[in-house]
């Protein structure tokens, strides 16, 4: 199947005073019709970045593509205009984000945003409310966002970002601030939409649990680059690279009671101070002197020498 | 018998203007030394408990009591910026505690044992990491010489690694000092890993509580069995 999303050589750099350092390095994946596919990483380590660069709505104006291309459904978004840009935001590409307070519009009603994002011979604002798991969506619609609850302005959120059917979207932490039970909830409504609408969905998250158990494959990311990309399934039981396996043993759900909980020693490089070589390596145990000259390109979704010596 | 190093008894607490009340009916110990897991969905009641324990929110009915003084009981917030003053340096931050409850204790000393280096005493909370900033808030716990924390949620705001090293520390602390920890969480997965009991919340009464593994394998009420459930566990 064509991919609906390919992401080739992608970097970005962000400002800092009058220096710029690379956010995210030489990203290369594709996204089918229909696939979840998760960005796993630490904070710092660029997959918010990549999700804000994908529709170009960087937090910093300085922030800018470098290099690349990302094509949505064969289209090159890459040199297009803010004018071109403008119309296939929050329609072929829709969002979810952490905050959604941020969000939603504190000073119009819940069913006229939901309304202003509509397509044509789509599903009416309350059908897409209702399916949000939105009881009542009537009084919903007639509602103002700070008249909901946290979890009913979640979903009003989902539906919101819905309602312009998109070929594409993008959620960064969508549930990180929600409790587990309702964080559950709002990821099984996206990964449905995801199922039935054909929709690809980039899921950033900094838990890899939560990655192995919604999404298809998984992209963990390290300093700005991916270093790992498998089917979740593999990724979880057999990881090819050691920052993989020091994110899968730091789970707690992979913790046996009355065990330490495994911290990954150290800290990521910032930015300005990564080196040439692979940007782990002071924090890896099978790093050896190659690892420090040499970066390893993404191979057989592995961006380790070694990757046959990870131990999950 | 264990002592209880507080306890509350039918309490309830009703926030201004709220036509529920956030707490209803709530009885619970916390016992010396004990690592008692507070665990619920959103506004369950569980951060109201915490305030009710820690006075910070009064109590319609109902009673508190704490067979210890009440600074032995100290809060942990999830945002460390809720115990500490961003313009105060990390030392400064320590010492001023220290000093009112007269502790010999220095403040170097205090940020070795939750893993600081001494020389992080002269940074302010924002030109620390968000591990470091919450390492910082159980330190200016800690220097109140507290026989129990109470923690609302500190490690959600978390990286994976930072967590693990915020968690690692409670586990420490309680074997070196003896502590009590109240940790209110929604990841029950970090309740399998390290309570001893566990108190599940829903619409703010307690609709279970016992040992943490014997509900964990069999959840008696919805409320767990849906957390348990989405914790992967």
């Amino acid at each position: 199947m064509n991919a609906l999303l390919e992401v080739r050589g992608l970097s970005v750099s962000h400002a800092r005073g009058a220096r710029r350092f690379f956010a995210v390095e030489e990203l290369d994946f594709d996204l089918a019709p229909g696939e979840v596919l998760a960005i796993v990483g630490e904070s710092g380590c660029g997959k918010s970045t990549l999700l804000a660069s994908i529709p170009r709505l960087f937090a910093d104006a300085q922030s800018r593509i470098d290099s690349g291309s990302v094509r949505l459904a064969g289209r090159e978004l890459v040199g297009l205009s803010e004018d071109e840009l403008r119309p296939l935001r929050g329609a072929a590409i829709g969002f979810v984000f952490q905050d959604a307070h941020a969000a939603l519009n504190p000073v119009l009603k819940v069913g006229a945003q939901v309304e202003e994002g509509l397509r044509a011979g789509g599903a009416s604002t309350l059908e897409l409310l209702a399916q949000a798991g939105l009881p009542d969506p009537a009084r919903i619609a007639a509602s103002y966002p700070h008249q909901l609850s946290g979890g009913m302005r979640q979903r009003a959120l989902v539906a919101l970002a819905l309602a312009g059917r998109p070929q594409l979207l993008l959620a960064d932490e969508p549930t990180s601030a929600l409790d587990p039970v309702l964080g559950r909830e709002i990821l099984e409504l996206l990964t449905g939409a995801c199922r039935r609408q054909g929709m690809g969905l980039l899921l950033v998250t900094h838990d890899i649990g939560l990655a192995l158990r919604h999404a298809r494959r998984v992209a963990v990311m390290y300093a700005g680059r991916i270093v790992e990309l498998a089917p979740a399934a593999e990724l979880g039981a057999r990881p090819r690279h050691p920052y993989t396996a020091a994110l899968l043993a730091a789970d707690p759900a992979r913790t046996p009671r009355g065990k330490r909980f495994a911290a990954i020693p150290g800290a990521a490089p910032a930015p300005l101070e990564r080196g040439a070589g692979c940007a782990f390596a002071p924090r890896c145990a099978l790093a050896r002197e190659r690892c420090r000259i040499e970066r390893p390109a993404l191979v057989e979704g592995s961006a380790c020498f070694f990757p046959d010596e990870v131990r999950p | 018998m264990i002592e209880a190093l507080c306890e509350l008894t039918d309490a309830v607490v009703r926030h201004p203007g709220a036509a529920r009340p956030a707490l209803e009916g709530l009885t619970l110990q916390l016992f010396a030394g004990e690592f008692l897991a507070v665990a619920g969905e959103s506004g369950s009641g569980k951060s109201t408990l915490v305030r009710a324990l820690a006075r910070h929110v009064p109590l319609e009915q109902g009673r508190l009591s704490v067979r210890t003084e009440r600074h032995r009981l100290q809060l942990v917030f999830q945002d460390p910026y809720a115990s500490l003053d961003p313009r105060q340096r990390a030392g400064a931050a320590l010492e001023e505690v220290l000093g009112v409850h007269r502790v010999a204790r220095s403040a170097a000393a205090l940020l070795l044992e939750v893993g600081l280096a001494p020389e992080l005493a002269a940074r302010f909370p924002h030109e620390l990491s968000g591990g470091e900033r919450q390492r910082l808030a159980i330190a200016r716990a800690l220097a109140a010489e507290p026989q129990g924390l109470l923690l609302d949620e500190p490690v959600s705001a978390l990286d994976p690694s930072h967590r693990a090293q915020v968690l690692n520390l409670l586990v420490e602390l309680r074997e070196r000092r003896g502590l009590a920890c109240l940790l209110v969480t929604h990841d029950l997965a970090l309740v399998r890993v390290l309570a001893d009991r566990l108190a599940v919340l829903e619409d703010g009464r307690l609709v279970e509580c016992g040992a943490a593994q014997e509900l964990l394998a069999r959840p008696a009420s919805r409320a767990t069995r849906r957390l348990v459930e989405a914790a992967g566990i």
